[in-house]
């Protein structure tokens, strides 16, 4: 090889080079082209009918992800290049496991309903008769979402003075259960309730830090050394944990999906490790898991996992182990290839109970949570709630109102419509999914801006 | 008796090197392609496994002895076979799967059997075969080509890979302007036809071998692919027929492994009758494997096929360059 060979190489080399990029550009542009011609064509059959436009945009969200329901979003583009709108291709599944699957259109600023189309009806389909949905259209339409139903079934008399709302099977005793992480300050979240004749009656949310010589949140939130917007967190904990003693069921609380509620004065900070651990604990307490079990079971797992351990750790005061999972090998799954157990309790089911008794006990917890009311036991100035588990504002003219509808607080609605008469479940599955449709777009915009 | 020596085995000016870096100058479209397609990913599996290749080959040999046969010149060989086995991987493969392919490549392929030139079958089709089988699971990474160009995470994922997008054989909701810029989900390397195309082109401007395996592979491919195909004779065969047998021939790899594995320095007969039999058998196989396995396969056993019998090929059927020698006496020469 030489001097001459190796220089006609390079500029071969070089040559290629260009005309290998220009035909890869070309084909990419040509390519990208007419796909985007096709898809066009394709959107303009489907959407036009919703929400005519000059033409449509695939929306591409990291937050589609939060909402299954929700097959694509398009943005709907007019003359120079105008928002005209959204459409959201939604599956919303109900109760019943019957499926509404529709194209909802909505307003640039995302706060209107302005479109909508029913898509081909499957097997297992909700399904609307053209009349019906023109019924459910002109009550609906260009209006402000969300969007709820309402009813004039008779309320059942109750003394609302005397009863308050619960959940059964709950077994009287402390339990507790605690945040596998730490958050961004070194904070471990623990939540503690202590049930009385199947009633919560006290709650108490925390949390202790990794580094031993820093304040438990709330003491620190008290000294200005913790600080969250609004009221200081300790206020925020009470607060919060006041209202789970009013309510006694988490999700009453009416958590946002960014993690705040708006139906609980005082309280602006995000909850959602609140509500989750609450929830843990009350699973806790159907089975009689309490606070001394869950300790205990913890501290096996982390000794096996960590010989000597139980010897080194570091302990609150109250006894509670500090320690966040690095990793989840300590809670990994044997019966599942790469997964680990959820919570403490299902690791002690899983380390002591027979797969037969853990499927009753998944079937157990698989089962709805009934709410009963049962009479108050003890409070000086209560505020009490007749909740309706079916998302069914009643009577219009006076109405109880329920704390949240599809997940939204109640004070967030604008528009009530009376729906299909006499069809109250298939109307609220119609509003139900165009509130799918709102709750993304709210999150939507947060997200963009 | 044997005379022994290293491919290519026409005559040239060209030396071994020079051929091996008219080889890599073919494989920058490809390599182009890639990188345009998929972005980081695939221009960090090429290289990777390029150097990989290097430095097993390097170290392996050394550690065998078969050190002294490359004092010559540089092993370019290694960055070649690395190339076209980055080439044929999807887009989300691990980069263990990488270094699995060169060190099986490097060590049990190439200096097992003594190093450069001595191994009798081709090391990047071998490698990619090897990985198929055994790793099949982590060879199902394929993406959407022109997105997510900064994606990395799928190098160091050390599960099995998960597939964006299934490549699809519903021929008739592929288009075909599409399949031939690289806009369905394939090997990183296959993507553009246009690319292969001009890989294959310099080749054979360059006179590196005598293509004529590649072109027997190409033609028996495309006609047992019809044959096979009874489907094809079942509707408009001038318009659906037609259309999809040229999608096989864009899709299947066949192009691919007719520029780069055939075509090329590599074991494959060089007569003109021994080159017929040998395409047409590869043909044959690359179409009857195209609907039954995957792409990797289609493309590595019809290659490492005509690597088996090219000997044998050779010593029945020798042509004029070459003396059939008995293997009996030692210096009883039979022709």
């Amino acid at each position: 090889m030489n001097r001459k060979q190796i220089k006609k190489l390079i500029l071969d080399a070089v040559l290629i080079l260009f005309l290998s990029i220009a035909v890869v550009i070309g084909g990419m542009v040509t390519s990208t082209i007419k796909r985007n011609s096709r898809e066009q064509k394709s959107y303009l059959s489907l959407f036009n009918e919703v929400l005519p436009a000059n033409k449509y945009e695939k929306v591409s969200s990291d937050l589609l992800k939060k909402f299954p329901e929700i097959n694509s979003v398009y943005k709907a583009v007019g003359e120079n290049n105008i928002t005209m709108g959204y459409i959201l291709d939604i599956d919303y599944l109900n109760a019943e496991g019957l499926i509404v699957h529709s194209l909802v259109a909505v307003s640039s600023d995302g706060s209107n309903f302005i479109g909508y189309k029913k898509m081909e009806e499957e097997g297992n389909s909700v399904i609307y008769s053209d009349s019906e949905l023109s019924v459910l259209l002109d009550q609906s339409l260009n209006k402000t979402m969300p969007i709820a139903v309402t009813s004039e079934e008779e309320e059942e008399d109750t003394d609302e003075e005397d009863v308050v709302v619960s959940i059964t099977g709950l077994h009287d005793g402390i339990y507790y259960a605690q945040s596998f992480t730490k958050d961004n300050s070194g904070f471990i979240d623990y939540v503690e309730i202590e049930v009385n004749d199947g009633i919560i009656t006290r709650v108490k949310w925390d949390a202790f830090n990794v580094d031993r010589t820093t304040k438990d949140r709330s003491e620190a939130s008290l000294t200005g050394a913790y600080t969250v917007s609004g009221e200081n967190w300790a206020t925020q904990s009470y607060n919060i944990c006041h209202a789970l003693i009013d309510y006694q069921v988490p999700s009453k609380l009416a958590m946002k999906s960014d993690g705040t509620t708006d139906i609980v004065p005082g309280v602006t900070c995000n909850i959602r490790c609140f509500v989750e651990l609450a929830e843990e604990c009350i699973r806790n307490a159907r089975h009689r898991f309490d606070e001394e079990l869950y300790i205990e079971t913890m501290m096996e797992i982390l000794d096996d996992s960590m010989p000597g351990f139980r010897d080194t750790c570091l302990l609150t005061e109250e006894g509670y182990i500090v320690y966040h999972f690095k990793d989840m090998s300590p809670l990994s799954d044997p019966n599942s290839e790469g997964g680990f157990y959820p919570t403490i309790f299902d690791a002690y089911i899983g380390k002591t109970l027979t797969p037969e008794s853990i499927e009753d006990i998944i079937e157990d917890d698989n089962e709805l949570l009934e709410i009963t009311t049962v009479p108050v036991i003890d409070t000086s100035d209560p505020v009490y709630y007749e909740v309706g588990e079916d998302g069914v504002v009643r009577d219009q003219q006076n109405p109880v109102l329920t704390l949240s509808v599809d997940g939204i607080a109640l004070s967030e609605f604008n528009t009530f419509i009376d729906g299909i008469p006499g069809e109250a479940e298939r109307s609220e599955n119609f509003c139900s999914s165009i509130n799918v449709a709102y709750k993304f777009m709210k999150e939507y915009f947060n997200w963009m801006s | 008796m044997i005379q022994k020596s290293r491919p290519p085995y026409i005559r040239s000016s060209q030396n071994t090197s020079y051929a091996y870096l008219i080889v890599l100058v073919a494989l920058i479209p490809c390599i182009c392609s890639a990188v345009f397609s998929y972005g980081i990913r695939a221009f960090v599996l090429v290289l990777s496994s390029a150097l990989l290749f290097l430095l097993f080959d390097t170290f392996f040999s050394k550690m065998l002895g078969n050190a002294s046969r490359m004092q010559r010149f540089v092993d370019l060989n290694s960055l070649v076979n690395g190339i076209i086995f980055g080439l044929l991987l999807p887009a989300n493969t691990s980069l263990l799967i990488v270094v699995i392919g060169a060190l099986f490549g490097s060590f049990v392929i190439k200096q097992l059997f003594g190093g450069l030139g001595n191994s009798l079958f081709n090391q990047a089709a071998s490698s990619r075969l090897f990985v198929e089988l055994m790793f099949p699971n982590y060879l199902l990474g394929f993406s959407q080509p022109f997105t997510d160009y900064l994606k990395t995470d799928t190098l160091l994922r050390l599960k099995p890979a998960i597939s964006e997008n299934v490549i699809t054989t519903n021929f008739k909701a592929m288009y075909f302007a599409e399949i031939l810029n690289g806009s369905y989900s394939t090997l990183i390397g296959l993507g553009s036809v246009f690319t292969v195309l001009i890989g294959m082109l310099y080749l054979v401007l360059r006179k590196t071998t005598k293509p004529y395996v590649s072109i027997f592979y190409c033609i028996s491919a495309i006609l047992s692919y019809a044959m096979i195909n009874s489907q094809l004779f079942e509707g408009d065969i001038l318009k659906e027929g037609f259309r999809e047998v040229a999608i096989f021939a864009v899709t299947s790899g066949v192009l691919f492994a007719a520029s780069y594995l055939l075509a090329v320095y590599s074991n494959v007969p060089i007569g003109f009758r021994s080159s017929i039999i040998a395409g047409a058998l590869s043909g044959f196989l690359a179409a009857f494997l195209y609907t039954r396995t995957s792409v990797g396969i289609t493309i590595c056993v019809p290659v490492l096929m005509v690597n088996l019998i090219t000997p044998v090929l050779e010593y029945l059927i020798p042509h004029r360059h070459t003396k059939r020698v008995s293997f009996t006496s030692d210096k009883k020469e039979v022709e």
